[in-house]
């Protein structure tokens, strides 16, 4: 059996890429990626919702090198002629398609509107991104607790971002294992466990994790559940593919910092990131590449944080930067080939289409019908198939081709 | 006397056939009963694409994409679920047996369980016997 | 809009008993958008009788057809050249849609393939809740924008029965009390005032119970003059 190959582009839609770059976003994570984009040969407009670059005091770098070098960073971003700083910027619309963006904005000296072939949002992960109840505290404030010898509970459990899978990775495993280290050391006598689905432990950070194994801290590799609200002492239902659902009732829970999107949601939202009940961006599926969302030209780094890994803080944002420098190096960007198309004429405009297009592709234009904008259109054909009236086919995927290889398909003459 | 099947199978082009070729790749040899239909995404497989099979003389077909929660375009395998269930009421109502159509959902790597889902189908048309139209013609 | 939903599979069988060549016509308008009677549907509901068919060696021929909207003269007379050498047609349009098509064709059976339900609203995908009466008489201006002849189950006037419990209904938990509603609502407009007029015992002539309803647009009416002048459509 043969794959079908992929169709020969016959685009609807050439859109000149725009050799420049929009990052949204303030903070170490905006900084690297600002510099890496400019690095690779593209000019950066970085939008920031306040006035400072890097806030400081907000990191805690794990030594006196990392802090100097964030300070490196902030002066190079200044004096580059190649990044064009705004600040306090509110975002009013995003326009356009991949390869060619348009953000409008109020900034603190009147509006103003930028292009770029692609849009970065870049998210530091911020204490107070997440509500926390007493029992629950993040990885920098347990090493807190850590190294001022407080009481370090019984039964401490590390989780990964919030209860649904949708939610943000981690910032790397390797903050909640060096700290589980710590507390066992402290406290060998304490019950730690982890719950994650992916252990992230790169490179010769493999062999603290199994050294942290050794040591006696569980690792639980699936879903869970909480039966209470994270405010009181948690009780955790963690689904673990191999033995089952087993029931931790935990002293202390720790959470990786969540992301602080401030008045992002809307944000977000138009950016097409889908966040989960706490306010946080989606776990992307893993097959997109660094920083990739599933809709094209859009960007996402979930940045530096508290990773003891201080290596692993930059790769993220340097990937992101270069997945986003792939977009811009093309010349043209093409749409079309796989497009869904809307007859206007057996439209009803019931809105099923609008509603269900995970792309904000389809639109009520202004004859009253459905239109599909050929540049958001992935092609996954959900509108087609849903549609009441039959108005929506899709080029190259028709009902008609379709109905041709089911007849083929069903006879039963052998191959 | 056995008479050859005819297994149709909707494969989206991440979960499905990545699942397919993966098999291939392992070497599992598979069956000459099924047959194939790449999709881009599950959600473009409707209740009429599942009842056509059956119209044009196939015995069983199978819908597979990804696991839930990690389809590309967020809930395609989600939606085809619904239709799965929706053609499984019909085949009911006609007297075929609404076994005759299932869901898998599968990882891009997961080569043998493409592989059992297929075995399962097989088993339940030998099961249940050939679609009564294919025996007609 | 009109909510209706397909009658089960089993039920059109047998309706259909005694016929061969079958039209299904459905509608672009509410049956579409309540997805019950749209151009799909009729695609899907041909194929499963046409299997059925099969099947059962009925030997049955069907044929699609979806019309703009059915209840309109022009758009179900168009769909003649389909309705010619049938035996019946099939309509998943409303009830409206299927007594059009008879009247259009006295000689042709026109038979029910939808039950159409009540007027109502898609709260969210794929689910529709009944919100109005045709009561004929509205007083929504004094119950806060919710109508308490269909919301709420016994059609009270005044104020809630003895079974509301909760805000909920006493028919089922998942039915909310409508005059709960109407409380909040009117609270949420800061016009609890209203709550305390009586609304009189209801004059139902202008409702179902009155007979077959007629409205007429004078303005729009056609003069005998008018008829002529403009000639035979």
């Amino acid at each position: 059996m043969s794959t079908p190959s992929p169709q020969p582009p016959n685009s609807l839609l050439k859109t000149k890429v725009v050799k420049k770059a929009i990052v949204l976003g303030s903070g170490l994570s905006a900084s690297v990626i600002s510099l890496e984009i400019v690095n690779q040969g593209y000019d950066v407009d970085l939008l920031m919702p306040g006035n400072e670059l890097i806030n400081l005091d907000s990191y805690s770098f794990p030594d006196e090198h990392g802090r100097r070098s964030a300070v490196e960073k902030m002066k190079i971003i200044g004096s580059s002629p190649r990044i064009r700083l705004h600040r306090d910027c509110t975002i009013t619309s995003i326009d356009g398609s991949p390869g060619d963006f348009e953000i409008t904005f109020n900034e603190a000296d009147g509006n103003g509107s930028v292009r770029g072939g692609a849009i970065v949002l870049a998210l530091d992960p911020s204490p107070s991104g997440i509500g926390l109840g007493a029992s629950v505290v993040t990885n920098s404030g347990i090493r807190g607790i850590i190294e001022n010898d407080a009481a370090i509970p019984k039964v401490v459990v590390f989780i990964e971002g919030s209860s649904t899978t949708m939610s943000c990775p981690a910032q790397g495993t390797t903050a909640s294992i060096e700290n589980a280290l710590s507390i066992k050391k402290k406290r060998p006598d304490a019950q730690v466990y982890i719950l994650v689905r992916d252990v992230g432990a790169p490179g010769f950070f493999e062999r603290t994790y199994q050294i942290a194994q050794e040591k006696g801290i569980v690792f639980f590799r699936g879903d869970f559940s909480y039966r209470q609200s994270l405010g009181g002492s948690g009780s955790l239902i963690a689904m673990d593919p191999v033995v089952g659902e087993v029931n931790i009732h935990a002293d202390l829970i720790v959470r990786d910092e969540g992301f602080d999107l401030g008045s992002n949601p809307i944000l977000a939202r138009k950016l097409g990131l889908y966040l989960s009940q706490e306010g946080q961006p989606p776990r992307f599926n893993t097959r997109l590449h660094p920083g990739e969302t599933i809709r094209e030209g859009i960007f996402v780094s979930r940045g530096l944080g508290a990773s003891i890994l201080a290596s692993e803080n930059f790769s993220e944002a340097c990937a992101v930067a270069s997945t986003t420098s792939e977009l811009l190096s093309k010349e043209f960007l093409e749409h079309g080939a796989e497009v869904a198309f809307v007859d206007k004429e057996k439209c009803s405009a019931c809105l099923a289409c609008v509603r269900i297009c995970p792309y904000d592709a389809p639109l009520i234009g202004d004859k009253g019908k459905a239109e599909i904008q050929v540049a958001k259109c992935q092609a996954c054909g959900m509108c087609v198939s849903l549609c009441p009236s039959k108005a929506i086919d899709q080029r190259n995927w028709t009902d008609a081709q379709l109905s041709a290889q089911i007849v083929i398909a069903s006879k039963g003459d052998s191959r | 006397m056995s008479q050859g099947k005819r297994i149709i199978a909707y494969c989206c082009e991440h979960g499905g056939i990545g699942a397919v070729e993966r098999a291939e790749e392992e070497h599992r040899q598979s069956s000459p009963d099924v047959v194939i239909i790449p999709v881009k995404c599950l959600g473009r497989v409707d209740v009429l694409h599942l009842l056509q099979a059956f119209r044009e003389g196939a015995d069983a077909v199978f819908v597979v994409g990804c696991l839930e929660k990690n389809c590309h375009h967020l809930y395609g395998n989600i939606e085809a679920r619904k239709r799965v269930d929706q053609a499984k009421h019909v085949l009911d109502s006609l007297g075929l047996n609404g076994e005759r159509v299932e869901m898998f959902n599968m990882a891009s790597n997961q080569g043998l369980e493409f592989m059992q889902s297929a075995e399962i189908m097989i088993e339940r048309v030998e099961r249940l016997g050939p679609n009564p139209l294919r025996v007609k013609r | 809009m009109i909510i209706g939903e397909q009658k089960p599979l089993n039920e059109i069988c047998e309706i259909l008993e005694g016929h061969h060549r079958i039209l299904i016509a459905g509608c672009r308008s509410c049956v579409a958008i309540c997805l019950a009677g749209g151009e799909k549907e009729v695609g899907i509901l041909a194929e499963s009788l046409r299997l059925h068919s099969d099947l059962e060696g009925k030997g049955w021929e069907i044929e699609e057809v979806t019309v703009e909207r059915q209840c309109e003269k022009e758009w179900v007379r168009e769909i003649a050249p389909k309705v010619e050498g049938k035996d019946a047609v099939l309509s998943i349009a409303c009830g409206v849609g299927a007594q059009t098509i008879q009247a259009m064709y006295p000689k042709v059976r026109a038979l029910p393939g939808l039950n159409t339900s009540n007027m109502g609203a898609p709260v969210e995908p794929g689910i529709f809740l009944e919100r109005c009466g045709g009561c004929g008489d509205c007083v929504l201006h004094l119950t806060g924008g919710i109508c308490p002849i269909v919301r709420c189950a016994k059609s009270l006037l005044n104020g809630p029965c003895g079974g509301s419990q909760n805000g909920k209904c006493e028919i089922g938990r998942d039915t909310p009390c409508a005059w709960e509603e109407i409380y909040q609502s009117l609270k949420e407009l800061g016009r609890l005032d209203l709550l305390e007029a009586n609304i009189p015992p209801k004059d139902w002539t202008p409702s179902r119970s009155g007979g077959p309803r007629k409205i007429v647009r004078p303005e729009a009416v056609m003069s005998e003059t008018e008829r002529q002048l403009r000639g035979e459509r």
